[in-house]
């Protein structure tokens, strides 16, 4: 079996799970279940910005935490929830843009400094200024949506909906790999002194990359505040954004199918591993640097080799197909 | 007149341990291209080690210290960079920023784990308040100002009266010349890395007694060391005078603005040298990107 | 007729050396100019400052009359510019295909455009004529850092012509490729300037390679003309 052949299987058995999969749990894995559908649309993002891009964003915890919170402000009065939508991957977009367009404008590494920043004081923000977000007490009774006139508030049906969200993002970014911005993205990286002298912009490239990484952080957010229909600033830390980070990286960066992996190491791992709850982050740290030291293309490069390795096992050590 | 003088005296300690950090980060960019995102666990941590000596092995204060700057040295200096630097930077400068993303959040969740969430008081230098033209000031932030003083002339001294020294400035100012020129870069370059480990266990212990020990101190703390280096210009001299005016700034927020306004700090700095003087305060012409 | 490229008193200092001085020439459309010189006498930074990848000390570069001193590189190829460089710089990690397709797309439609159109940006035709045109054949596939030297040099040289330039700079296109492949190369630019009109500057430090192809011939020595 071609290697390209395996990885439409799994991409398709792995679909096949992801739809039938619900009904064999309990409430809480449910609600775990979907907690990943919308983290691996913030790590799709991620891998936006530093897989294709290759920039190093620490805000992406941020972008998650301005469209959780103008989700819940805005529907909280009665705003209909595609506006939500709408106004966090705008907001979102712009500002990643605004962060971007700053950070290239210096020629020293400078965006994950000024992303850092970023998270820093919108995190303060999300915890002081409780005229606008209810600062630690945050905001409660946010709704969930519904589509003509069919409410999308249950577990399934929510859990439906963040899938289908994550499916449309993931054909989208998939369509752009395959597009001449795929190809864009690839030169720049590749070389990207060449990559300029052929008419090819880097500049707008990467900070097309970094505000749709932004954007896709804002849409998560969105979807995290009508999960949990309450938002307040303790998740969106630091912690957030390093986690994001370094799932992307877990998973492999630059590879599709990466950021699923990626999240469902961080996000559902650690509920089958309660008992090391507070081990796991440093856990995860140091399966990262290992990782970095060692197999730097991921956990996805890791099983790449492995497939290559079990399907032509008489050959000639050959290059795995990215 | 008596709080614009203890806000200077603050202002200018706080800068000082500021300084003291982004100097080691500066030194190891400029060495070896290595952005260091674990600076600010790099600071948080030795302070730890130094509580643990004082409680564990029952060492006084005075001599806790020893073993603090020594661990640090050992393990943010040599272990660093034989272990994670080395093994991580043969794929790329992307992996190895990664890796020390990756070993902030190590050092922090370790600390956590180890020695608990709560903050612990830390014992300062030197105890108590002096007058100085009849307005109260904290010995210890003297003692700081002095303390970075003497190290980072001490460092000047060495990086340019030694031959030791000057090579690990050719080292830093080129590492390609210097290889030419016959310097044995990758052991300038493991010296830059224990400069950096001493440099920001001075300052752990230097600013633990105002902060309090916390794992999560590295946040602040990193942030602040970047802004300072990024702000200098990513060169030495720059990243006294980031630390010193993000050191004023940072206590003169912290005196008459609300605690986000403080926060912001980092993020107008930043904004405002990529607009106006991309290249730093201190930094050379040619580096706003074309 | 004004001249396409005119360079006036371009100079490039770093630091206390002046990497070119004061250089000033021009050309007219469809001739090939060789620069010819010793090594460091400042040919292949001339290029960086035409060109966008360095912006010059002093000094003014005009395409067609209209200035393009210090403009960004891929600026200056979208106004019809483009180059090789000393070391074949490639897209290594990509097929050859891509690395011509790459080399064109920019050139065609938007930045929308690109997003939802056709993959190949239209060029998978133009990619192919390429590929033979330069004896490529049965390489379209391989990655670019599995070429051998002297496909590696055509490649780069096709790449350049991808997007069909005005004026292209050529950094030392024959270097290191074996003389069937100089012949050949040099056959192929003849017949670009003959039926495309395009215009050469090309970068040489044997003089043999440009002899029989250039028009004319600038020598430099230490950042300036002397011939």
């Amino acid at each position: 079996m071609n290697p390209a052949a395996l990885r439409y299987a799994t991409a398709g058995i792995g679909a096949l799970v992801l739809i039938a999969v619900p009904f064999g749990l309990t409430a809480d894995g449910l609600h775990v279940l979907t907690l990943w559908a919308l983290t691996t649309i913030a790590a799709i993002g991620l891998n936006l910005t530093l897989g294709q891009a290759g920039q190093v964003s620490l805000g992406q915890g941020a972008f998650v935490g301005i469209g959780a919170y103008l989700t819940a402000l805005v529907t909280t009065r009665g705003w209909p929830f595609p506006a939500a939508y709408v106004l966090a991957f705008a907001a979102c977009c712009a500002l990643g843009w605004g962060l971007g367009y700053c950070a290239l404008r210096v020629r020293r590494p400078y965006l994950p400094f000024l992303t850092l920043a970023f998270g820093a004081f919108v995190f303060l923000i999300f915890r002081n200024e409780e005229w606008l977000t209810g600062g630690m007490y945050g905001i409660n009774r946010v709704p969930r949506p519904s589509l003509l006139g069919l409410s999308l508030a249950g577990p399934f049906a929510f859990y439906y909906f963040c899938l289908f969200n994550l499916v449309v993002v993931a054909a989208a970014v998939w369509w752009l790999r395959r597009s001449p911005w795929g190809r864009a993205f690839a030169a720049l990286r590749a070389n990207p002194r060449r990559a300029e002298a052929v008419g090819l912009d880097t500049r707008l490239y990467t900070l097309m990359a970094i505000a749709l990484g932004a954007g896709l952080g804002g849409v998560a957010g969105v979807l995290y505040a009508a999960l949990l229909q309450y938002v307040d600033p303790t998740p969106f830390s630091l912690t957030m954004s390093v986690s994001l980070l370094l799932m992307v990286v877990m998973g492999g960066s630059g590879r599709l199918l990466g950021p699923f992996l990626g999240a469902a190491v961080a996000v559902v791992l650690p509920e089958g591993l309660r008992f090391a709850q507070n081990y796991y982050l440093f856990g995860y740290a140091l399966a990262v640097i290992l990782l970095m030291a060692f197999w730097p293309t991921g956990l996805i490069g890791i099983a790449e080799r492995l497939a290559t390795a079990l399907t032509k096992p008489r050959a000639v050590p050959a290059k795995a197909p990215r | 007149m008596a709080d614009v003088l203890q806000l200077f005296v603050a202002g200018l300690a706080t800068g000082a341990i500021y300084a003291l950090a982004a100097i080691g980060f500066t030194l190891l960019w400029q060495t070896s291209q290595t952005v260091n995102f674990a600076q600010g666990e790099f600071v948080m941590l030795p302070a730890f080690i130094v509580l643990l000596a004082m409680n564990v092995l029952g060492l006084p204060f005075l001599a806790a210290i020893v073993p603090g700057i020594a661990a640090a040295v050992l393990v943010l200096g040599f272990l660093f960079k034989q272990a994670v630097v080395a093994a991580a930077s043969r794929h790329g400068a992307l992996p190895l920023a990664i890796a020390t993303i990756a070993l902030g959040l190590l050092l922090k969740e370790g600390v956590r784990d180890v020695a608990g969430a709560d903050v612990q008081p830390f014992p300062p230098l030197a105890a108590g308040s002096v007058s100085i033209g009849g307005v109260s000031v904290p010995v210890h932030s003297l003692i700081a100002i002095a303390a970075a003083v003497a190290a980072v002339a001490a460092l000047q001294a060495f990086l340019d009266r030694t031959p030791l020294g000057r090579s690990i400035q050719a080292t830093a100012h080129n590492p390609a010349v210097a290889r030419v020129l016959g310097i044995p870069v990758e052991r300038m370059i493991r010296y830059a890395f224990l400069i950096n480990a001493a440099l920001a266990a001075l300052a752990s212990i230097l600013i633990t007694p105002v902060y309090l020990a916390g794992f999560s101190n590295g946040e602040w703390l990193g942030l602040c060391t970047f802004v300072a280096a990024l702000a200098g210009g990513l060169n030495l001299r720059g990243a006294i005078v980031g630390g010193v005016v993000l050191g004023f700034m940072d206590n003169l927020a912290a005196a008459y603005l609300s605690a986000t306004y403080r926060g912001v700090l980092p993020l107008v700095i930043l904004v405002a040298i990529a607009l106006f003087r991309p290249q730093g305060l201190l930094g050379r012409g040619e580096e706003t990107a074309a | 007729m004004s001249a396409l490229l005119s360079v006036h008193n371009l100079t490039k200092r770093f630091g206390s050396t002046r990497a070119v001085d004061g250089v000033s020439f021009e050309i007219e459309r469809g001739e090939i100019l060789a620069v010819v010189g010793p090594t460091g006498s400042g040919k292949s930074t001339l290029f960086d400052c035409i060109f966008g990848q360095t912006a010059p000390s002093a000094g003014e570069v005009r395409l067609d009359g209209r200035a393009i001193t210090g403009l960004r590189a891929c600026e200056a190829s979208r106004l019809g510019l483009a180059r090789t460089f000393q070391g074949a710089q490639l897209f290594a990690d990509l097929s050859v295909r891509e690395n011509l397709i790459a080399a064109g797309q920019e050139h065609r439609g938007s930045l929308w455009s690109r997003l939802v159109g056709a993959p190949d940006a239209g060029l998978a035709d133009t990619a192919a004529e390429m590929t033979t045109f330069f004896r490529l054949d049965g390489f379209a596939e391989r990655r670019a850092g599995r070429l051998s030297h002297s496909q590696q040099k055509l490649l780069d040289i096709a790449m350049a012509f991808m997007a069909r330039p005005r004026l292209v700079l050529l950094d030392e296109p024959a270097r290191g490729v074996d003389e069937e492949v100089s012949a050949h190369l040099r056959e192929r630019l003849r017949a670009i300037n003959a039926q495309a009109g395009a215009t050469f500057v090309i970068i040489e430090r044997e003089p043999d390679f440009v002899a029989s192809l250039a028009t004319r011939m600038l020598v430099l020595v230490e950042g300036r003309v002397v011939a």
